[in-house]
């Protein structure tokens, strides 16, 4: 076994490994990432009744937190000081509001600003006190940082060349530095590209407000306007670690990338309304234009 | 279809930028395009050269409209390779067009073309010097014709001086440029990335949504 697909926390996963494993570790190393995916999942899920998110969505007092969940966190709270609140985990009431809500019923009602992170949460790792009962959503980073969680159990297994792909936001290594040409999907025509990154040992995640769309909405919601961003159709974002990538990437929806760099390392470009594209300079890729 | 004098599609950043030098380097821009546009000619044509090359011609630059050897139509049926900022494209269209190589030195006098001459499509660069108080600069603009249009245009600087950085980054950060899709089948990639697959059961309640919409609409 070479190359693992299935779904997972609301995406399409593939995962291709440098070299073929006999069945039974093949069988082993799948149910490792199955059982891992699952804990996270019902950990952080925001759409299943059972999860802790959901309890913290009923009740307030405070919670243990698992021990995967500093560096999220952290990410969090630093980066929430960063965009001066517009990345904020406190977004998931304003999801269910604007109608992406655990049953995907796609109607918007009012929408409400949602409260500033003082408000509601105090944060010393491993505790989170909720001071009301709210509604996290960690989907910025969640699934970034799973990405990352996944390809550490694919490295203790004692396999060093891989590539972890979860609908679009992966993780490449690669032991002889081999590079991996990720097309960027054109933000209007999913039968084309408008370049393509070359990465090798990154992480790359991209978004675009594309297919989770309804009404105005789609599934970034900037918590200070109350309305889904429509300047900027697609980013993509290249970093060390997928939790970083797959942040910043929202995050560029919301605040220009001069505010976050040099404090952030990473490699960005974005394609706007006009479809003009920008870039940082170190961007490692290639974009057709004209 | 009517003459065009090409012209790049520039944002010029006047925010703390030396009013002096930002005219000069817009003067260096119209000049090097001037050049460019001048070696349009009936000569035989080379390949494509991404990074410009040495000079070989020391003739002051007189631009005069040149018809192109086809004599094409307007809408030219020339295959035209669209190339991008890195110099090697991951995908062709079938022809790679030809074009002369442009000169180092910047030309003496240009004439804007008055008549209704025809560019040929292609790539072209050239480099311009100009000087700063402190010393000389040098930038490469890199154009790409299509129907006699710029429709992409590159500008590529490495200072001398380290106060050069500044003002060349304040202009390249204003440099637009607009992305085209190519087909996912013509282009060499392993993976492609955009937003998330979306699963069933958001598909399905934004079809549903949909369908409701059209009823409510009848």
């Amino acid at each position: 076994m070479k190359a693992f697909a299935f779904e997972a926390i609301g995406t399409h996963w593939q995962i291709d490994l440098s070299e073929e494993l006999s069945p039974e570790r093949g069988e082993a190393l799948l149910a490792q990432i199955h059982e891992r995916i699952s804990t996270f999942d019902r950990d952080y899920s925001r759409f299943r009744a059972d999860s802790l998110i959901a309890q913290m969505s009923k009740r307030s007092g405070t919670y243990q937190l698992p021990a995967d969940a500093e560096p999220m966190l952290d990410l969090y709270r630093d980066l929430y000081q960063a965009t001066n609140g517009a990345l904020t985990p406190l977004i998931g009431q304003v999801l269910v509001e604007a109608g992406y809500d655990a049953e995907y019923s796609l109607q918007s009602s009012v929408l409400h600003t949602p409260p500033a992170w003082e408000e509601v949460l105090e944060y010393k790792f491993p505790e989170l006190v909720l001071k009301k009962p709210a509604l996290l959503d960690v989907g910025a980073a969640g699934k970034g940082y799973l990405i990352d969680v996944v390809a550490e159990i694919i490295e203790n297994f004692g396999i060093h060349s891989f590539c972890v792909d979860a609908g679009g936001d992966m993780l490449q290594r690669a032991e002889k530095a081999e590079t991996l040409r990720v097309g960027l999907e054109h933000p209007g025509n999913f039968d084309q590209v408008i370049g393509v990154a070359t990465i090798t040992n990154q992480s790359l995640c991209g978004s675009a407000g594309n297919r989770r769309a309804w009404g105005t909405f789609h599934h970034i919601i900037n918590p200070h306007t109350l309305q889904s961003p429509r300047d900027i159709l697609a980013v993509w974002t290249i970093a060390k670690t997928t939790l970083l990538a797959d942040a910043i990437a929202t995050c560029l929806f919301l605040v220009p990338a001069k505010s976050l760099l040099p404090k952030y390392q990473f490699e960005y470009a974005l394609v706007r309304s006009d479809y003009s594209i920008e870039r940082s300079p170190g961007f490692p890729g290639e974009f057709f234009v004209a | 279809m009517d003459q065009h004098q090409p012209s790049p599609d520039m944002t010029i950043a006047k925010a703390g930028m030396s009013k002096t030098s930002l005219y000069v380097i817009a003067g260096i821009i119209i000049v090097v395009i001037g050049a460019a546009v001048y070696l349009l000619s009936p000569k035989t044509p080379e390949t494509v050269d991404q990074m410009g090359t040495e000079a070989t011609s020391t003739q002051p630059v007189i631009p005069s409209p040149v018809p192109t050897e086809a004599s094409a139509p307007a809408t030219s049926t020339q295959p035209v390779a669209t190339t991008s900022t890195v110099p090697t494209p991951s995908s062709t269209t079938p022809t790679t067009p030809t074009a002369p190589k442009a000169p180092v030195t910047p030309p003496a006098v240009i004439v804007p073309p008055t008549s209704r001459s025809k560019y040929k499509d292609g790539t072209y660069t050239a480099e311009g010097a100009y000087a700063v108080h402190a010393g000389p600069e040098e930038i490469t603009i890199t154009v790409t014709l299509k129907n006699d249009v710029i429709v992409d245009s590159q500008f590529q600087a490495v200072p001398n001086l380290k106060m050069s950085q500044r003002y060349m980054d304040m202009f390249s950060e204003n440099y637009k440029q607009l992305v085209v899709g190519k087909n996912i089948a013509d282009v060499n990639l392993t993976k492609v990335s955009g937003s998330s697959l979306t699963p069933i059961g958001f598909n399905d309640a934004l079809a549903k949504i949909k369908a409701q919409a059209v009823v409510s609409q009848s």
